[in-house]
């Protein structure tokens, strides 16, 4: 056994040695003036593992601290988005329980602040409503997937009912074991509105290219058949002049000629007239002017072509004069269509202009009404497409384009009037334009 | 001489086309509708029968389908103002030999109507009532 002092170096020799070990990384908080070496010894251990409690700690906290900012940081950012998402948002349980929505979900569905608790199920219609149960199920025992990781569109139905088309996006979670599904919900009713308004766009350009291959279609149809007399019987007066005939004989084929002609140019006018109107070319000229003047006018201009055949032209008006607003040339152009056909389809009977007025219902309307030929429901349905009367023998027998109440109708519905028309076969026609108008109560 | 039946509703273009036909040595009948063209072409016997198409009555598609009913043998030409095509395809669904677009051009037509009377000189003819 050494010495007491030789003892007591040798505990200060390997105190400052372990103090040397652990310097600059333990700091001493319990000292002991015990000169005895286990006494040191523990004291020195006790402030190291103190020490590293203290760092460890200072370690973990630091630690938490960044932690605690991660999780503030992407909380602060999921309740943004959660909140602020135009997509609805819904996460249910394995059951299809409803454990959480966003603002938009609720909105969505309708159903504010009440979702929670409730299953999916009840926010589909059926059969899908019926079905979900056995389909997560499925899922769950097999793996089998329809709309987890998929997506897809479906219909969704709100809580009053009303069912909407969405785009349904399903993400599963897995926490502490429990599978969650994390459903986001696309509101995609003005997609399906804009993918229908252009089908519907398309649909009727498609239809107008169509009208108007059809419109060329009947309009080489009309101009041929006319080009065909001219050129057929040209050429038969040059074969027959080769011949030594004499032009004296060509009399008839020459009137065959300028007849086709003439109903080329009036064809031509028509279709020029139509595609101006169409075109917008054609523009309203709105004046103060005095219907029952233009009635009277109409009447005695056409009074020569209506009583050619034999017919009675009657006039029928008010009895006082009004000023009213709008395109006399117009209305004029309209009533002379009418009246022409009247004249044309009618022989040894009554040709009636009639023009009446109703203050109470803002409405003027003439009457053209004849005791002609009349027409069937059938082609009363048809008379006012372009290149179509009532029948194709009609152009034959009486002449005509076939535009004439195609005309007639764009020009009234310029003026803003509807035209009207009823008949009957074998007891005539009446065609009726009513244009509302303000009328004053007397001029 | 060509007997040939001339089916055509519009007067001015029967009489024109008659006359230049006759000019070519043809005897021509006219008939003013599809239902009269069946009626002559049930009644006698002709070399070819020439229809035009759009016809009160009954049309020209009609009046071929009602003549190859009856079993007229007779080589038909439509006669048509119609010049597009889904028109001139129906010829492909009747039993017809030619379709000519109108205005007609009387070289082509004479042609055709060679073409269709020298097939018809070859072949046995079926007589029909």
């Amino acid at each position: 056994m050494a010495d007491e002092s030789v003892l007591r170096d040798a505990i200060r020799e390997i105190a400052d040695q372990l103090c040397l070990a652990v310097d600059g990384r333990v700091d001493f908080v319990v000292r002991s003036r015990v000169a005895d070496i286990e006494v040191q010894k523990l004291v020195v251990l006790i402030n190291f593992l103190l020490d590293s409690a203290n760092r460890l700690l200072e370690a973990q906290e630091a630690q938490s601290r960044s932690l605690d900012a991660l999780v503030m940081e992407r909380s602060a950012l999921l309740k943004a988005t959660w909140d602020t998402l135009l997509d609805g948002l819904v996460v249910i349980d394995a059951e299809g329980k409803i454990l959480a929505t966003n603002p938009a979900a609720e909105k969505l569905l309708k159903a504010p602040q009440t979702m929670v608790g409730h299953n999916i199920r009840e926010f589909m219609p059926d059969p899908q409503r019926s079905e979900h149960d056995g389909y997560l199920h499925r899922y769950q025992q097999t793996g089998e997937r329809r709309i987890i990781g998929i997506g897809r569109e479906v219909e969704a139905q709100c809580l009053d009912g009303e069912r909407i088309p969405v785009r349904l996006a399903v993400s599963e979670i897995v926490i502490d074991g429990q599978r969650r599904y994390v459903g986001l919900l696309r509101d995609i009713r003005e997609e399906r509105a804009q993918l229908e308004r252009v089908q519907r766009e398309r649909a009727r350009a498609q239809e107008a290219s169509l009208a108007k291959s059809r419109f060329l279609a009947a309009m080489s149809h009309e101009l041929r058949t006319p080009l065909n007399a001219v050129i057929g019987y040209s050429e038969l007066i040059l074969e027959e002049l080769s011949d030594g005939f004499s032009v004296q004989n060509s009399r008839k084929d020459l009137e065959a000629i300028r007849d086709a002609g003439r109903h080329l140019l009036s064809l031509i006018n028509d279709v020029l007239d139509l595609s101006r109107i169409e075109a917008g070319h054609v523009e309203l000229r709105v004046d103060a002017f005095d219907p029952v003047a233009l009635t009277r006018s109409i009447h005695s201009t056409l009074r020569p072509l209506v009583e050619k055949k034999g017919n009675r032209f009657l006039l029928e008006l008010p009895e006082t004069a009004v000023q009213i607003q709008s395109d006399a040339g117009k209305l004029r152009q309209c009533l002379i269509n009418l009246l022409g056909n009247a004249a044309k389809f009618t022989e040894a009977g009554v040709v009636t202009l009639r023009l009446g007025w109703d203050a109470a219902e803002s409405l003027l309307t003439w009457e053209v009404v004849d005791t002609g030929i009349g027409m069937t429901e059938a082609q009363l349905g048809r008379i006012f497409e372009a290149f179509t009367q009532a029948d194709d023998s009609i152009e034959r027998r009486y002449g005509g384009t076939g535009l004439g109440l195609t005309l007639t109708l764009q020009l009234a519905q310029m003026l803003g009037a509807r035209l009207e028309v009823e008949s009957q076969p074998g007891q005539g026609s009446c065609f009726r334009l009513l244009l509302p108008i303000a009328l004053p109560t007397e001029a | 001489m060509i007997r040939i039946l001339l089916a055509e509703d519009d007067a001015p273009n029967r009489d024109m086309l008659r006359r230049r036909l006759e000019r070519r040595d043809c005897l021509v009948t006219p008939a003013e509708n599809g239902a009269e063209a069946v009626r002559l072409a049930s009644a006698q016997e002709f070399d070819v029968i020439l229809m035009d198409v759009a016809m009160p009555e009954l049309c020209g598609w009609d009046a071929v389908r009602e003549l190859r009913a009856r079993g007229c043998p007779t080589p038909i030409l439509m006669l048509s103002a119609h010049a597009f095509a889904e028109e001139q395809q129906q010829a492909a669904f009747h039993d017809v030999q030619g379709y000519l677009c109108k205005p007609l051009q009387m070289d082509e037509l004479m042609q055709l109507i060679g073409e269709v009377t020298a097939e018809r000189g070859e072949t046995p003819r079926v007589t029909h009532d």
